[in-house]
C-alpha cells in the first residue's frame, strides 16, 4: 500500500510564508492575477520546503488558478459564482484545488521510523514556522484529504493517520463511509445533484449500484469512489522545485552604522541578480531578515545551529524581517539598494548584528524591449540630460519607480489615485484606488501621454474641449456621475465628519445670512441653494441633507447644510 | 536663514542697480547733447533683464518648451513668459480657507500636467476632495494622490515627486518650509522639469521664497461671479507689481454647449468655456 501526507493549509499561503488564517480579514483587495501569482509561488515554496521529507511532492491534478481564485475570492465576497444551486456545497470542498499538496512517503517514511512519526515531525515544524495547517496520512490521496477536511482537529496542527496495512483497510472504509460526500472533491454540480437526492454520507453513495450513479451523476462520481479506497490509481503531478535565489551571512556583531550594511545588502545582492540576470528574471519581492540586538541587549547564539536559531526565531524579539515590493521586475541594484535604505530608515535603532539572509521570493521575467539599430542595451540608468525628452517620451519605468519608492516608505494605502462614485452623499462620493491595484505599466503610459497632442505644439492653440467622460467613468457611472457640475460647485477641502456651526437663516428660501466663523459672527453676503439630497437609508438611517454655498463678506466660500428634521447646522468644506 | 536669503536677493537687486548706474555714467560721457536721462536708463535696464533673462537656469529653455497658456489673457500678460513653463516652482499666496487659491493653484497645475505626466497632490491633512476637482474639468485618472503622514515624510515626498521627470505637475498646500529644503525644491523641478504649484497661506508672505513665481490672491466679494485679485510679488525673469483681475463664470451645461463659439478663447486650455478672461484692470 502506498503512504500518502496530504498538507492541507486553510485560506492558502503566500510567497512571504504567511499562512491565509493569520491574514487581516477585509484588508486584502489584491487583484486576481497578482493573488494567482503569490498563491502559486506560495505553494511551490512550501512544496519546495517539503521536500526534505520526500522527493515526490504534487497535486493530483493540474490546475487552473486564476480561475478557482476568482471564484474563491467570489465566493468570499458573497457573490454567486455563476451558477446558483439548490443546495450550497461546503466552501471548503474546493480547497485542495488551491491550498493542499501531497507527499508520497511510501520509500521514505522508514527512515523517520513511521508514517505516524514523519507526520507529526511536519506538523512541529510547521508550528515552527508559524503556519496553520492540517495534516493527514492515508493510503490513498483522496483518503489523505478526506481526512484533512473532516478528522483533522481545527484548532491544533494535530495530525491524523489512518492505516495503510492492507489488513486494516475494512476498518478505514467504514470510519471513512461516515464522512459526508463533500469529501470525495466532486464538482459543485455533482454534490448539488447528491444533496437533492438525499445522499449525505460516503456510505450512502457507495451502497448505490454503480452503474445507475455513473449515469445519474457522472463518471466522476465513481472514479472518485474507486481513488478514495484505493481501487483507481491516482498518480501525484510532481512540483519541480524552483531555483532559489538566496543569500546569506553570519555576522560577529557589531555594526559600524547604516552605509555597512548598505554595503553588506549590496555586496548580498550582487549574485543573486547575477544568477536573475542569466535566466533572464528580474527581482519583484525581497525578503530581508537580519537577526539583532537593540539597546545593549545582547545574544550570544550559534546562528548555525538549528537549535539556537530556531529559538531566536520563535521569540521573534530579536528578528527584524521586511519585504521590498516592486511593481516591475528589475535587476538594477542601485534602484533595489535605495528601497532597502528607506524600509531600513524604519527598522530604529540597531547595535549588533549576528546574521543576515536576502532572498529574492517572487521573481518574473524581464521586460522584453526592442533593441535600436546603433544602441547595444536599453539601459536602466537615468537618463542624463534630464529635460531633454518630452513627457511621453519618458519610459514608463521612471513613474513606477516613483511609485516603488513612496509605498516603501509611506505604505501602499497612501498612494492612490481617486475614483468618482455614483453616489449623492459627499462622504461616499469618491474612493482612494490603492495604486498597487491597477495594472502599472497601462496606468503609466496612459499617464504619461498628454490629453490632447496638439496642446504641445508650440503654438498652443488647442481645438474646443470635449466633455471628459471615459470609457471606464460610462461603463460604472450612475446617473450621478454623468452629471456635470460647475467649477464651484464643490468645496476643495472637505470634513469627512462634518462640524456644526450656528446660522442665522432666512425665514423664505431657510439660506443662511450670518454664520459664526472663527469665533464671530459672519454676514454672508451670497448663498446658492438649496441642493437637497436624501440618501442612505441603506446604510443606517436616511440621510436629508440642504446644502448651501455661501459667500462671506471677506470673499470667502464655504460649503455649508442643513440636516433634516433636526434643522443642525453644519460646515463640510471651503473652497480652497 | 531667512535672513541670508532676504540679504541675497538685495544683493542681487544692488548689483544689477550698480551696473545700470555705471551704464548710465559711460552714456553721459559719450553723447552729453541733452538726451533724456529716464529714457536711457530704462533702455539699459530693459537690456540687462534681456541679459538676466538669458541667464535664468529654468530647465526649460534648455528643451525649448513652449508655455502654456493660462487661459486668462490678462494673467498670461503679467506672467513673465506668457504662461506656466514646467520647472518653474509657482507659489499662490492667499486665504486657503475658502479664499479659491487653491483652486487657482489645482488648475494651473493642472494645465500643465496635461502636457503629460502625473499631477500629483499631497494631501497630509486628508481633507482633499476629489469631487472638486472633477468639477474643474481635471482627468481623475491622470492624479496620484500622496498621503505622508508627519513632516518627515512629507517633506521626503515633496521632494521625491518634484525629482521625477514622470510626473507633470505637483500641487501642495504647504504651511512651512525651511530656506534650505525651499532652495533644494527649486533645484529639484530646475532639474527633472515638473511643475510644481505650492499653495500657502496670505501670512507667509513675509518669508523668503525660492519660488519662481509668487502670485497673492485675494478674493473680490460680492461681484458678479467667483472674482479674484491677483498680483505678481516675484517673478524671476519678469516683471513683479503687475496684477490683473480673474474670474470664474457660472455656467450651466446647456449654456456651455451653446456659447462655446462666444466664449471660447482659442489661446485657452480646456474648458474655457467656464473660465473666461475678464477686462484688464
Amino acid at each position: 500500500m502506498k503512504k500518502i501526507i496530504c498538507i492541507w493549509i486553510p485560506g492558502g499561503i503566500d510567497s512571504t510564508g504567511k499562512d491565509g488564517m493569520s491574514k487581516e480579514a477585509g484588508k486584502d483587495t489584491r487583484s486576481v492575477e497578482r493573488q494567482v501569482w503569490e498563491t502559486q509561488d506560495g505553494i511551490s515554496r512550501l512544496a519546495r520546503w517539503a521536500n526534505r521529507y520526500s522527493p515526490l511532492v504534487g497535486f493530483p491534478e493540474s490546475v487552473n488558478w486564476k480561475r478557482e481564485l476568482a471564484a474563491q475570492e467570489k465566493r468570499t465576497a458573497g457573490k454567486h459564482v455563476g451558477t446558483q444551486y439548490a443546495h450550497q456545497p461546503d466552501p471548503r470542498a474546493a480547497a485542495w484545488k488551491t491550498e493542499a499538496i501531497w507527499l508520497d512517503v511510501t520509500d521514505v517514511c522508514h527512515y523517520f521510523g513511521t508514517v505516524t512519526k514523519l507526520a507529526a515531525r511536519i506538523s512541529e515544524d510547521l508550528i515552527r514556522l508559524d503556519i496553520a495547517a492540517r495534516i493527514a496520512a492515508a493510503s490513498t490521496v483522496g483518503a489523505s484529504w478526506a481526512a484533512c477536511l473532516y478528522l483533522a482537529n481545527p484548532t491544533v496542527n494535530q495530525t491524523v493517520v489512518l492505516s495503510t496495512d492492507q489488513q486494516d483497510q475494512a476498518a478505514v472504509r467504514e470510519e471513512l463511509g461516515q464522512l459526508p460526500v463533500n469529501s470525495l472533491r466532486l464538482p459543485a454540480t455533482a454534490l448539488d445533484a447528491l444533496a437533492r437526492l438525499g445522499i449525505v454520507t460516503l456510505e450512502q453513495l457507495i451502497a448505490l449500484p454503480q452503474d445507475a450513479i455513473a449515469q445519474r451523476l457522472g463518471a466522476v462520481v465513481i472514479q472518485r469512489c474507486q481513488q478514495l479506497f484505493g481501487q483507481a490509481i491516482e498518480p501525484l503531478k510532481m512540483i519541480h522545485s524552483q531555483q532559489q535565489y538566496l543569500s546569506e551571512q553570519v555576522l560577529l556583531g557589531p555594526i559600524g552604522g547604516v552605509q555597512m550594511v548598505v554595503n553588506l545588502f549590496r555586496h548580498l545582492l550582487d549574485p543573486i541578480l547575477e544568477r536573475l540576470k542569466k535566466r533572464g528574471r528580474g527581482v519583484l519581492q525581497l525578503c530581508c531578515k537580519f537577526e539583532v540586538s537593540r539597546y545593549g541587549q545582547r545574544i550570544y547564539c550559534d546562528t548555525t545551529a538549528n537549535v539556537a536559531s530556531e529559538t531566536v526565531v520563535a521569540s521573534g524579539t530579536h528578528v527584524e524581517q521586511f519585504t521590498i515590493g516592486l511593481y516591475r521586475p528589475t535587476v538594477e541594484c542601485i534602484h533595489l539598494v535605495s528601497l532597502f535604505q528607506l524600509a531600513w530608515e524604519k527598522v530604529g535603532r540597531i547595535d549588533e548584528m549576528y546574521h543576515i539572509s536576502i532572498e529574492a521570493t517572487q521573481t518574473a521575467v524581464m521586460q522584453q524591449v526592442q533593441l535600436g539599430l546603433f544602441t547595444e542595451q536599453e539601459s536602466e540608468q537615468p537618463v542624463a540630460g534630464v529635460c531633454e525628452l518630452a513627457r511621453d517620451q519618458i519610459p514608463p519605468r521612471v513613474l513606477a519607480r516613483l511609485i516603488d519608492r513612496l509605498t516603501s516608505r509611506l505604505g501602499k494605502q497612501r498612494v492612490s489615485r481617486p475614483q468618482l462614485r455614483a453616489e449623492a452623499q459627499p462622504e461616499f462620493s469618491f474612493e482612494m484606488q490603492v495604486v498597487v491595484e491597477l495594472d502599472m505599466q497601462r496606468w503609466c503610459n496612459h499617464v504619461l501621454r498628454p490629453v490632447r497632442k496638439s496642446l504641445d505644439a508650440s503654438s498652443g492653440h488647442a481645438p474646443p474641449p470635449t466633455t471628459q467622460k471615459t470609457r471606464h467613468n460610462t461603463q460604472r457611472s450612475g446617473w450621478a456621475l454623468g452629471q456635470q457640475l460647475s467649477i464651484d460647485s464643490r468645496p476643495l477641502w472637505y470634513w469627512g465628519s462634518p462640524l456644526e456651526i450656528q446660522c442665522y437663516t432666512k425665514n423664505r428660501t431657510g439660506a443662511p445670512v450670518r454664520l459664526f466663523h472663527r469665533g464671530s459672527w459672519q454676514q454672508v453676503i451670497r448663498s446658492w441653494g438649496p441642493e437637497r439630497i436624501e440618501t442612505g437609508w441603506w446604510r443606517s438611517r436616511a440621510v436629508r441633507r440642504e446644502y448651501f454655498r455661501v459667500e462671506i463678506d471677506s470673499g470667502q466660500r464655504f460649503w455649508v447644510f442643513r440636516q433634516l428634521p433636526t434643522s443642525q447646522w453644519f460646515l463640510q468644506g471651503n473652497f480652497g | 536663514m531667512a535672513a541670508s536669503q532676504q540679504y541675497q536677493h538685495e544683493d542681487h537687486d544692488e548689483r544689477v542697480g550698480h551696473v545700470g548706474h555705471v551704464g548710465h555714467v559711460g552714456h553721459d560721457q559719450s553723447e552729453q547733447q541733452g538726451e533724456n536721462e529716464q529714457s536711457d536708463q530704462k533702455k539699459i535696464l530693459q537690456q540687462l533683464q534681456y541679459l538676466i533673462r538669458d541667464f535664468q537656469p529654468v530647465a526649460v529653455a534648455k528643451s525649448g518648451e513652449s508655455s502654456v497658456p493660462t487661459g486668462w489673457e490678462q494673467l498670461d500678460s503679467i506672467l513673465p513668459h506668457g504662461g506656466w513653463r514646467s520647472g518653474q516652482l509657482v507659489e499662490w499666496l492667499g486665504e486657503v480657507k475658502g479664499g479659491g487659491v487653491g483652486l487657482l493653484g489645482l488648475w494651473s497645475a493642472w494645465q500643465v500636467a496635461q502636457r503629460g505626466g502625473v499631477l500629483v497632490v499631497l494631501d497630509n491633512t486628508g481633507k482633499f476632495f476629489p469631487p472638486a476637482a472633477a468639477a474643474l474639468g481635471i482627468h481623475l485618472s491622470r492624479m496620484l494622490v500622496v498621503s505622508p503622514r508627519g513632516k518627515a515624510d512629507f517633506d521626503w515626498t515633496l521632494d521625491q515627486v518634484l525629482r521625477c521627470r514622470a510626473v507633470g505637475a505637483v500641487w501642495v498646500n504647504l504651511l512651512k518650509i525651511d530656506n534650505r529644503a525651499y532652495r533644494r525644491l527649486q533645484l529639484a523641478v530646475e532639474q527633472s522639469g515638473v511643475f510644481g504649484v505650492l499653495v500657502r497661506e496670505q501670512k507667509c508672505l513675509q518669508d523668503p521664497t525660492w519660488a519662481h513665481l509668487r502670485l497673492c490672491v485675494t478674493p473680490l466679494a460680492g461681484q458678479g461671479n467667483w472674482r479674484f485679485r491677483v498680483e505678481v510679488i516675484r517673478a524671476v525673469g519678469g516683471k513683479a507689481g503687475a496684477s490683473c483681475e480673474l474670474e470664474f463664470m457660472e455656467i450651466t451645461n446647456q449654456q456651455r454647449s451653446k456659447r462655446d463659439g462666444a466664449l471660447l478663447n482659442p489661446t485657452n486650455g480646456p474648458r474655457l468655456s467656464q473660465i473666461t478672461p475678464n477686462d484688464f484692470r
